[in-house]
């Protein structure tokens, strides 16, 4: 071949490539993991290893999802009805795992998009992964919102800054000279959680007194309990993994120290009251984003009946008053949102779509507490709480619904 | 001073739950000469066995006494099928069949009970009582009293008895027990049997102070292990004496040594452990073996 006719013939398949990637934009070929009935999505938690329990968020999900396929799919925005193909992969919380699951559900199975992956550490292992191959990881559970992704991720539980501004907010009103101590878990979510109260009780006679950390492995938090009972601290915040936040609530009425207890909803779950005694949690303060639900029975909410009967029917394997199964269904509901609203189904149009959330409902999340982003100015869904106080027996609310809308720092 | 003080009492609190651990790990080594790294997770299924009698309406006296009988027959039967046809096989074979074991019975625990933590009712009443300004639990004197008379017992009937004899023998040398007339078979069943039961009752008293669930014993073998080496693998009263230590160096340590974080408390014991070993290679109160020529 001449040099000319190789010229030729290389600008010839230079036209054609600009044109086909034309074409493609215009036609908007569906993203991998689609078809014209089905759409494949990926979900990777801890189903086991010490801290299984998160493995309900995978779960909830399951339910929300299967209860939309048992009436027929999701009709997304392009008309088609399409049924949600579940891939969910255990990785035990270790965010290697994470990341290797990660790779084979995009590069194996083709899932369209990532939902409700667990722990902010296994989100940042995918970070770098999912921002090179373009893959969305909406709704992720995670109290920590600005990670390593920021154009392929999205949050959706509250940020930990909002939840200490509510629990600051409480303090202010309630207990105005306030001597606090820290229990916290040593990650992201502790240093966030404490930055945001620290700046939120900034000119306030509330003043902190000890901070003591804490491991979701420690096999018990005694010592540092009794290190804060000695700091004469007046106020306990529990900011703790189900079984240290669960010892560190009983603490309270075995020891013989009565500090007002305010609980963040890592552990404050009706469940982890339970094994602690529900007579020992009382008087606790916690946040919530969600209804509160205590049992199977059937209520008059649309929203917890429709729960109720998903969690029935996909035979979910945690307590239906278990918070983080509960926030599983409700990502998995604005998920199946997010793709009704697909006007056509690629992964782009999916990261428009949950950037710009105009105040979705959600049936597990009260009426006056919405879902909303904004692109460039908002990427935490929720950022509205409810306070709540035990009695012993339920949760009761106190005050009313705290709106820190488009106000938190991380 | 009294923080100090509460700070010894809660290394107390929290090395009885080693202690009861390393006790039954102890137990297991005496009596077959293997480490069981998968006694923990046996224990807390027998724990979860209890429960469920429990939730089905039989008393706790009777749900202890059937799990117990039940946990000596899941030892048993755990050996026959997994360990037996493999007591030929080189020491490190088994340690990797224990660590199936591992695996094994927390996966058979989530998959029957799931992963949310239960309450466990208490053997002992609830509260405490103060001894000046220092608070302490009715459960961790509990506790350690039973776990004492436990190792004590042990240490009788290893010493003492016929049968002791026999099990330390077989453990010690298959083929040469067997010469002497000692059936090794059935005293290693035997051991692997009283091993799960000392395994499930620790796992009794401990399961209301870390709350019932499939991995409350993981996060434990650790330090379990490092008591058991810390008071030497051969002595039931040194496991117990070597898990206080080792909760008391991590409660102390952790407090006052503040550069050490929370990640970093499990550091303390094993340092400490690392130093007695230097000192006393067979730890604090193992025997050395004499080889008479």
């Amino acid at each position: 071949m001449s040099l000319i006719s190789k010229l030729k013939s290389c600008t010839k398949q230079l036209a054609m490539t600009v044109l086909l990637t034309a074409s493609q934009a215009h036609a908007a070929e569906p993203s991998p993991g689609v078809a014209d009935d089905t759409i494949r999505i990926g979900v990777t938690g801890p189903l086991t290893g010490p801290v299984a329990v998160v493995g309900a968020v995978a779960e909830g999900i399951r339910a929300r999802i299967e209860q939309v396929n048992a009436e027929g799919g999701v009709k997304m925005g392009d008309g088609k009805t399409r049924k949600i193909e579940l891939v969910i992969e255990d990785d035990g919380l270790d965010p290697q795992r994470t990341l290797a699951n990660v790779r084979k559900m995009v590069e194996q199975d083709e899932v369209f998009a990532l939902v409700g992956t667990a722990a902010t550490p296994n989100n940042l292992a995918i970070g770098r992964y999912i921002n090179q191959k373009k893959v969305p990881n909406v709704f992720m559970y995670s109290g920590v919102h600005a990670l390593n992704a920021p154009d392929w991720e999205i949050g959706f539980v509250p940020s930990f800054a909002t939840e200490a501004d509510s629990f600051a907010e409480y303090l202010k009103v309630g207990r105005p000279d306030a001597k606090v101590a820290f229990l916290y878990l040593n990650t992201e979510t502790g240093e966030i959680f404490m930055k945001a109260f620290d700046r939120a009780i900034e000119g306030t006679s509330i003043r902190v007194v000890d901070r003591q950390p804490v491991t979701s492995q420690d096999p018990t938090v005694e010592t540092q309990l009794n290190t804060l009972k000695a700091s004469g601290a007046d106020t306990l915040v529990i900011i703790a993994a189900p079984r240290q936040g669960g010892e560190a609530i009983r603490f309270q009425s075995e020891s013989g120290w009565k500090p007002l207890t305010l609980v963040t909803n890592l552990s404050s779950a009706y469940p982890i009251l339970q094994s602690v005694g529900l007579e020992n949690a009382k008087g606790i303060i916690t946040s919530d984003f969600l209804k509160p639900i205590v049992g199977d029975k059937k209520t008059d909410d649309k929203g917890i009946d429709l729960y109720l009967d998903a969690a029935a029917a996909s035979k979910v394997n945690f307590n239906v008053a278990n918070t983080i199964g509960q926030t599983g269904y409700a990502i998995g509901d604005a998920l199946v949102q997010a793709l009704e609203k697909l006007k056509e189904p690629t992964r782009e149009e999916l990261m428009k779509v949950v950037r710009n959330i105009d105040g979705w409902q959600n049936p597990l999340l009260p009426a006056d507490i919405k879902i909303t982003t904004k692109e460039g100015s908002d990427i935490f869904p929720i950022e509205a709480l409810q306070l709540y106080q035990f009695d012993g027996q339920k949760y009761v609310p106190l005050g009313g619904t705290l709106d820190f809308e488009a106000e938190t720092k991380e | 001073m009294s923080l100090f003080f509460q700070l010894v009492v809660s290394g107390l609190t929290t090395g009885a739950i080693y202690a009861a651990l390393a006790l039954a790990l102890v137990l297991i080594f005496r009596a077959t000469n293997v480490v069981n790294f998968g006694q923990g997770e046996m224990a807390t299924f027998s724990a979860y066995c209890t429960w469920q009698l429990m939730e089905w309406g039989a008393p706790l006296w009777v749900a202890l006494l059937v799990s117990l009988a039940g946990s000596f027959a899941v030892g048993v039967i755990t050996f026959r099928a997994v360990i037996r046809p493999l007591m030929s096989a080189p020491v490190e074979a088994i340690v990797v069949v224990t660590l199936g074991i591992f695996v094994l019975f927390q996966a058979a625990g989530m998959w029957l009970w799931g992963a949310e933590q239960r309450s466990f009712p208490s053997l002992f009443p609830d509260g405490g009582f103060n001894v000046g300004d220092v608070r302490i639990l009715n459960s961790t004197v509990g506790t350690l009293v039973i776990l004492v008379m436990i190792a004590v017992l042990m240490g009788l009937i290893f010493s003492f008895t016929r049968l002791g004899l026999s099990m330390r023998a077989a453990a010690f040398d298959h083929a040469r027990s067997v010469l002497v007339g000692v059936n090794v078979e059935r005293m290693l069943m035997l051991g692997w049997g009283f091993a799960a039961v000392i395994g499930a009752f620790a796992a009794i008293l401990i399961a209301p102070r870390l709350f019932l669930n499939p991995t409350m014993m993981t996060p434990i073998l650790f330090y379990g292990l490092a008591a058991a080496t810390l008071g030497g693998w051969d002595s039931p009263l040194g496991a117990i004496a070597g898990g206080l230590i080792v909760g008391v160096a991590e409660s102390l340590g952790a407090s006052y040594l503040s550069f050490i974080g929370a990640d970093m408390r499990i550091a303390v014991p094993i340092a400490l452990t690392l130093l007695i070993l230097l000192v006393k290679p067979v730890g604090l109160f193992g025997s050395y073996k004499v080889t008479k020529l």
